[in-house]
């Protein structure tokens, strides 16, 4: 038993000896951190934000009588009056290009940000949303798998109007 | 169990789980180190730990995992290597358990950028399973492969 004890701690050692020397010498890595700024117009590309996750409709419908669960609508501001998520925010990102201060202050309590669109492109609105708050320092945000058409489909509450 | 191990069978699985569980850490570091980036990306996707913690796990652990799978391959110091991959391999169950369960839809990071893959109940039974193998290499007297094939006299 003290040999094995002895070993593990002699692995440990050397490994964690030769991973901090592979950070050192290849310097450590860096995670990539999205501005909110980067993206000033609707034409500029966007790298894919990897700290945003997905979420199914169905883990999705259960939050919506969450209070610290917020749902941001990525479609145009008349997709968005025609029907959306209940209580759901518009952040219409196509038409303005950037997150507007107030939506990111709005978000700012909020535990989990949802964003969705009507996944044209692949939701690319959504995730461009969602990267976009995420970068602004929103910490858990995530893309609605099937957008509003899924949520409709599974006739998950929605509302008409502002 | 541990009499069992003593076997020739037993000697035999203990060794096929040397290698096997060696062979998935080797694959599994040698993507991670050529792009540390890559893999510290993936570790912060989970949202388990702190950035600074996904930085340095992302320069550390590759290198660690690979002496792992050294040591288990060729039997220096395997028991001592299965300890620490045992712990590894659970630890990583549970976070992935904790993200399916979270509904954090992300790459599993698992092999770095050689097999790209979201998370599934398939990478905790895999995480599983190997750290099953790794416990036999632990509780085996003798993990050596040497004399294994000679014939009884």
């Amino acid at each position: 038993m003290k040999k094995v004890l002895k070993e593990t701690l002699r692995v440990l050692a050397l490994g964690c000896a030769l991973g901090v020397a592979h950070g050192v010498m290849r310097g450590w890595p860096e995670l990539p951190v999205q501005a909110a700024a980067a993206a000033t117009s609707c034409g500029s590309p966007i790298a894919a934000q990897p700290r945003v996750a997905w979420i199914r409709c169905a883990a999705a419908r259960p939050l919506t009588s969450d209070a610290s669960v917020t749902f941001v609508d990525a479609r145009s501001r008349d997709e968005f009056l025609a029907g959306h998520v209940t209580d759901a925010l518009s952040a219409p990102i196509e038409e303005t290009g950037v997150v507007g201060p107030a939506v990111v202050e709005a978000l700012r309590g909020a535990r989990v940000v949802i964003a969705y669109c009507d996944t044209t492109s692949g939701c690319a609105r959504s995730t461009r949303l969602a990267g976009l708050l995420a970068g602004a320092g929103l910490r858990d945000v995530r893309v609605l798998e099937g957008g509003m058409p899924a949520w409709l489909e599974n006739g998950y509450p929605a509302e008409a109007g502002p | 169990m541990t009499q069992w191990l003593e076997t020739r069978n037993g000697r035999l699985l203990v060794v096929l789980a040397r290698f096997v569980v060696g062979g998935v850490f080797i694959f599994a570091a040698v993507p991670k180190i050529a792009d540390p980036h890559a893999f510290a990306v993936a570790v912060s996707n989970y949202h388990l730990v702190p950035d600074l913690v996904s930085r340095v796990t992302g320069a550390v652990l590759p290198p660690l995992e690979l002496l792992m799978g050294v040591a288990l391959v060729t039997g220096v110091q395997a028991r001592g290597a299965a300890v620490v991959s045992v712990g590894l391999l659970v630890f990583f169950a549970v976070a992935l358990t904790r993200a399916m369960l979270l509904d954090i839809n992300v790459d599993c990071g698992c092999f770095g950028s050689a097999a790209r893959a979201k998370i599934g109940w398939d990478s905790v039974a895999r995480n599983t399973v190997l750290s099953g193998l790794g416990a036999l290499v632990v509780r085996s007297p003798d993990v050596r492969l040497r004399g294994l094939f000679k014939p009884k006299s």
